[in-house]
C-alpha cells in the first residue's frame, strides 16, 4: 500500500513537472499565411465606390466588394506558396459557397507583384455583425494553412435627408 | 536563291512568334520574393477602435500588429527568441513590438505582438514606407514590407 501511494505520488509530481513544460512548448505552423482585405473596384451595382478604391478595411457594407489578398511560406523550405506547391487553396465565408484563391500578378504595371486573391461581394441580404472568414491552404505535401480572419458587416449609411428651407 | 529565302522568311517569322509569345508571358516575381529564409514575418495595421485601415489623418494613432514564426522549426517567436523586433518608420524613432501571450487557438491567433506610433502632425502626408524587422539572438532575420499597392499601404491623410 505504501509503495502504491509512494508511486502514485510520483507519477504525481513528474505530471506536474512536465505540465508547465507542455504550457510553455512553442506553437508551431507548417505554413504561415499573411491575409488582409481591400475594397473591390467592382461593387454591386447601385453600391457607392469608397473615396480610395483598393484600400484596407474590415468593415464592409452590403453590396461592397471584399478582396481578400493573401500570400504566405511554407515552413521548413521557406518556398512562397504559388500554383506549383499548393494544391488548393480558399476562403470559406459562413452562409457562402467557398471561394477559389487565384495566383496572380497585382499592383502598378511598373512593379507588378504576384500573390493570391479572391473578391466576394457582400450579399444584400447577408446578415449584420461579425464574422470569421477561414482561409485555407494545401500544399502539394498535404500540409495546411489555415487562418481565421475577422471581418463586420455594417449597416449600408442612409443618405443624408434634405434639410427644409 | 529561292530556297535560300524561304528559309530565311520561316525563319523570321518562328523568331517573330517566340519574340510575341515571350513578351506576353508575364515574369511571375511572388510578393515579397520566392523564399522566406530564416523568418515569416507579417504586420497590419489597426486604428483605436481595432477596425484594420491604412488610412491615418496626421495626429492620430497607428497600432501595429505583428506575427513572426522561424522557418526551419515552423514555431512562434516569442521574447526569448528575439534580440529586436521593430518598426521603422522613415524619420521616427524605431517602434518597439511587445508580445502578449495569446489565447491557445487553432489556427493560433495571429497577431501576438503589438506596438503603437502617434503620427506627429507635421509628418509629411503621403505614403509611409515601413519595415517591421526582426534579429533573432541567434543573429538571423526577418523583415516585413507592404505589398506595393500604394493606395493599400499605411498612408497618412489630412487631420
Amino acid at each position: 500500500m505504501r509503495r502504491l501511494l509512494v508511486a502514485i505520488g510520483a507519477v504525481a509530481v513528474l505530471g506536474a513537472m512536465a505540465m508547465p513544460a507542455l504550457a510553455q512548448a512553442p506553437q508551431r505552423l507548417n505554413v504561415f499565411l499573411y491575409v488582409d482585405t481591400v475594397n473591390g473596384s467592382r461593387p454591386a451595382p447601385g453600391t457607392k465606390p469608397r473615396p480610395v478604391g483598393c484600400s484596407q478595411s474590415n468593415n464592409w457594407r452590403r453590396g461592397e466588394q471584399v478582396v481578400f489578398r493573401i500570400w504566405g511560406s511554407v515552413a521548413d523550405t521557406g518556398a512562397i506558396l504559388n500554383t506549383e506547391n499548393v494544391k488548393y487553396a480558399y476562403v470559406s465565408v459562413p452562409g457562402q459557397p467557398n471561394m477559389k484563391l487565384n495566383w496572380g500578378p497585382h499592383g502598378a504595371r511598373d512593379n507588378r507583384v504576384w500573390f493570391w486573391t479572391s473578391a466576394w461581394i457582400v450579399p444584400a441580404d447577408y446578415p449584420l455583425g461579425s464574422l470569421t472568414a477561414r482561409i485555407v491552404f494545401k500544399t502539394e505535401e498535404n500540409k495546411f494553412g489555415i487562418y481565421d480572419y475577422d471581418m463586420n458587416i455594417i449597416p449600408t449609411a442612409k443618405a443624408k435627408a434634405k434639410k427644409k428651407r | 536563291m529561292r530556297r535560300m529565302f524561304l528559309v530565311l522568311a520561316v525563319g523570321l517569322t518562328a523568331v517573330g512568334v517566340t519574340a510575341v509569345g515571350g513578351a506576353q508571358t508575364p515574369t511571375e516575381v511572388p510578393f515579397p520574393s520566392p523564399t522566406v529564409v530564416q523568418y515569416f514575418v507579417s504586420a497590419t495595421t489597426v486604428d483605436s477602435t481595432g477596425s484594420v485601415t491604412n488610412l491615418f489623418p496626421a495626429g492620430s494613432t497607428v497600432t501595429f500588429r505583428a506575427f513572426a514564426a522561424e522557418t526551419k522549426t515552423g514555431n512562434l517567436v516569442t521574447p526569448q527568441d528575439v534580440k529586436y523586433f521593430n518598426v521603422k518608420i522613415p524619420g521616427q524613432k524605431n517602434v518597439k513590438l511587445a508580445y502578449k501571450e495569446p489565447a491557445k487557438s487553432k489556427p493560433p491567433a495571429p497577431w501576438p505582438w503589438t506596438a503603437t506610433w502617434t503620427i506627429p502632425a507635421d509628418y509629411p502626408l503621403g505614403t509611409v514606407n515601413l519595415e517591421v524587422k526582426l534579429t533573432s539572438k541567434k543573429r538571423e532575420y526577418g523583415s516585413f514590407v507592404q505589398i506595393p499597392v500604394v493606395s493599400a499601404q499605411l498612408t497618412v491623410t489630412k487631420a
